[in-house]
């Protein structure tokens, strides 16, 4: 899966490439594809429709001498489709959970997401926390410590992050992409304990993330 | 001798390619004319032969003729008969080496006869054409054309046969039965075609042997409803107004309807604060309404701009909703579908009742099981599996065999697949439940279809497809789509070997005589297909004897429930619980 070459145009040649698939989790409308957004496309939509089934879009960073590739699952928020969500992080090397720093319900919602996510996916994911909106402090109801400690104890990778004003996107992105195994297996996605078999074929081509 | 010669079948407007080969750019001359097969004592032939000149219409004769060949650009009506007659096709089937069909894609579809010497025959190529492109319109109305395929018992390109195969089965009966053009009597057809020909086998029998392909054209599709009458079309449509309404009962009806709502909407407006705190689940529902609503369609003239009145109606109306049907309550997709026919109502009542209308059909797809979307998307798979195995195949072998990829397009029903115009012609069109039950599924089909080719030459994956469908979005052609879809369908009508479980998810009529009719109504798709004994080209022929049998593999825990078939062609790994809901 990760057989690119590892010729980039500008002569590095030495440089790795690594592809890496990441999910994003989150209550709906707490900014997930907003964040996708900004992030691969630098753009921002106020009124961002919401998410039906999953999108998949990729973008690619620089990392020093490596380039890192980012397959981002983009899903639906809402409850009642939950049951799809394995589908998307099986096999995942990194997940962001998003909630809204004005909607105190959204972190509670994203501590089960981190839940399920330790206890069902891939051992070595990494997992980020971001609380969207953090343009709308004047509303805020979750406030930066409490998620913080929240983080720490759970080993999380944790930024505030507004996708209306990119604030920490670029960044939340490049540092799940500094903490990501980059050596020949360290990458590898362990086969996942539970979650959804999709098709016939198991994992095909969801067990990139090595590094050429 | 003539005398011993009998036309087993002919028809008219069949027209040949000439200068294929040829660089010039009168490459695509093509000549009409009627092609027979005739039984004769030395054999059995293939023949075409040049209409008659003098039925052309001047202006068109020009222009059909003046591409002919590159030397003959001018050339008067007898030359022209002459150049004609000099095409004349005469071939016997035993010299037939091969046949090469293209795919049948912009209304034409062509067939290449090969010959056993080599020769690529005075000319190597029929041509059978639309027939709306030609110039004899009144022979050819609601009929395209027909092809007639030939194969020998021990043809060694059989395999070639296997991509279209699917196609051949169904249409025999669409010749007898609708071609306006075949002048000889209907049984006479029917008695000829039925009979065995020597060297031959009618496609109906266990060999097959001769097929006939049709193509039928399409009647002329609605366009829909005419956009100002739509508002009062969508009542009926809907289930808003009784068919047989009058004007007076629709007058009491509507008055009984606004008071109705008014009386619902009551109930959720009137909940304060303090009530609210103690009434989790109607909040929670309230504040999934609201983060919808402010996204819906906001591009759309109707919702845009900051202080839109219109995104109050909505609120209300899904809010209404949840009161009027508190099991279901909200869910994200409704907003989607209640956005258009708000546009098309412009009346809060009206767009409710309408909107609940259209619940009534589509709710299944929003219960918390999710069993509607798990329904379809099996039911996608096996027609898929009976119409194009080939796609199918690929499909599954490529991480694809769950069809998640049609989950948005399922849900809301291509909402968001085209702009507002088509989305409320398809929706119209599907609410008319014709030609047939579920007819979606078949645009899915069609859409799948058109984009057979870049899925499987790119050799997309699970990833690649999700986001090619995703990616359509406003690039799909209705039109095309739904003539595609109906024509699916009419393959399907014609097919006399349709599985049961095909003609239950269609809505097609069950012959009590099929042996696994008996049980299918009651347990709907409770014989499932089993793939590994479903060859592409014998399935119909297959079925017909032995029914379904039941998966060769039973590893699946939940493969036994009857009430639900999507379960039921899990391949292996099925695992339990609401994670392989979607395998």
């Amino acid at each position: 899966m990760a057989s690119r070459g590892a010729q980039r145009p500008n002569g590095a040649a030495q440089g790795k490439i690594c592809q890496f698939k990441l999910v994003l989790l989150g209550e709906s409308a707490v900014g997930k594809s907003s964040l996708v957004l900004r992030f691969v496309k630098g753009q921002f939509h106020e009124y961002q429709e919401s998410t039906i089934g999953a999108a998949f879009l990729t973008q690619t960073v620089c990392l020093d001498d490596t380039t890192v590739k980012f397959e981002i699952w983009d899903t639906a928020g809402q409850e009642r489709y939950h049951s799809l969500a394995p589908m998307y992080y099986r096999g995942a090397q990194a997940a962001i959970v998003v909630y809204d720093i004005t909607n105190q319900d959204t972190f509670g919602r994203a501590k089960t997401w981190v839940k399920e996510l330790q206890r069902q996916a891939s051992p070595n994911i990494v997992i980020a926390l971001a609380g969207n909106k953090s343009d709308l402090a004047n509303k805020r109801m979750v406030e930066y410590e409490e998620a913080q400690a929240y983080a720490e104890e759970n080993s999380l990778l944790f930024m505030e992050t507004s996708a209306k004003t990119a604030m920490n996107v670029n960044d939340i992105f490049l540092a799940i992409a500094k903490k990501l195994p980059k050596n020949e297996t360290g990458g590898q996605a362990q086969p996942r304990q539970t979650g959804v078999k999709v098709g016939s074929e198991q994992n095909q081509q969801s067990e990139g993330g090595c590094c050429k | 001798m003539a005398s011993q010669s009998q036309v087993l079948f002919d028809k008219e407007s069949v027209y040949i390619h000439i200068n294929v080969n040829s660089q010039t750019s009168d490459k695509d001359a093509h000549i009409p004319g009627k092609v027979y097969l005739i039984q004769k004592p030395e054999g059995t032939f293939i023949e075409w032969k040049a209409e008659e000149v003098i039925s052309l219409d001047a202006s068109q004769n020009d222009q059909e003729w003046a591409v002919i060949g590159s030397t003959c650009s001018v050339v008067n009506m007898n030359s022209k008969a002459e150049i004609r007659k000099k095409y004349n096709i005469s071939f016997d089937v035993l010299d037939l080496k091969s046949f090469k069909r293209n795919a049948p894609n912009h209304g034409w579809a062509y067939i290449i006869f090969i010959l056993k010497d080599g020769h690529p025959m005075t000319v190597d190529c029929l041509l059978y054409r639309n027939m709306t492109q030609i110039c004899y319109p009144s022979h050819l109305m609601n009929y395209i054309y027909f092809l007639i395929l030939l194969k020998f018992i021990k043809d060694p390109y059989t395999t070639t046969l296997g991509g279209f195969s699917k196609v051949t089965n169904f249409l025999r009966d669409v010749l007898i039965v609708q071609d306006a053009s075949v002048t000889r009597p209907r049984e006479e057809m029917a008695d000829i075609l039925q009979e065995d020909i020597p060297g031959m086998e009618i496609s109906q029998q266990d060999e097959p042997g001769f097929e006939v392909v049709t193509k039928t054209k399409m009647p002329n599709r609605p366009e829909g409803v005419e956009p100002s009458i739509r508002v009062e079309v969508w009542k009926f449509l809907l289930g808003y107004y009784q068919w047989q309404s009058t004007y007076k009962t629709r007058t009491d009806e509507r008055k009984r309807r606004v008071d109705d709502y008014f009386r619902m909407k009551l109930q959720w407006k009137t909940i304060n604060a303090e009530q609210e705190k103690r009434f989790s689940l109607l909040k929670e529902r309230k504040c999934l309404i609201e983060k919808d609503v402010t996204r819906t369609d906001r591009t759309h003239n109707f919702f845009e701009g900051e202080m839109n009145p219109n995104l109050q109606v909505l609120n209300d109306i899904l809010m209404t909703y949840c009161m009027y049907n508190f099991d279901l309550g909200y869910v994200q997709g409704m907003s989607d579908l209640l956005s258009p026919i708000l546009v098309v109502m412009e009346n809060e009542v009206d767009a409710f009742w309408c909107f609940s209308g259209l619940m009534e059909r589509l709710c299944t797809n929003f219960e918390m099981d999710q069993k509607g979307m798990k329904v379809q998307l099996s039911q996608i798979h096996k027609l898929m599996q009976f119409v194009d195995p080939e796609l199918c195949n690929y499909l599954e072998s490529h991480d694809s065999g769950n069809f998640y990829f049609c989950f948005r397009w399922l849900l809301i029903m291509f909402k968001r697949e085209f702009s507002f115009p088509d989305v409320q012609r398809l929706w119209e069109v599907m609410w008319t439940d014709r030609p047939c039950k579920n007819f979606h599924l078949l645009l899915c089909l069609a859409i799948l279809d058109t984009e057979k080719n870049t899925l499987m030459e790119n050799k997309f994956g699970f990833t690649e497809i999700l986001k090619h469908i995703n990616d359509m979005c406003f690039a799909i052609h209705l039109q095309e789509t739904l003539k595609k879809a109906e024509g699916i369908y009419l393959q399907l009508k014609q097919c006399k070997k349709l599985p049961d479980p095909i003609k239950e998810i269609l809505g097609f009529e069950i012959s009590p005589c099929s042996s696994s009719s008996s049980s299918s109504k009651t347990t709907p798709s409770s014989t499932p297909i089993n793939r590994e004994t479903t060859p592409k080209l014998e399935l119909p022929v297959h079925v017909k004897e032995n029914g379904f049998s039941a998966p060769s593999s039973g590893t699946g825990t939940a493969v036994t429930t009857p009430d639900d078939s999507s379960i039921e062609i899990l391949p292996e790994n099925a695992e339990n619980g609401m994670n392989n809901f979607y395998n």
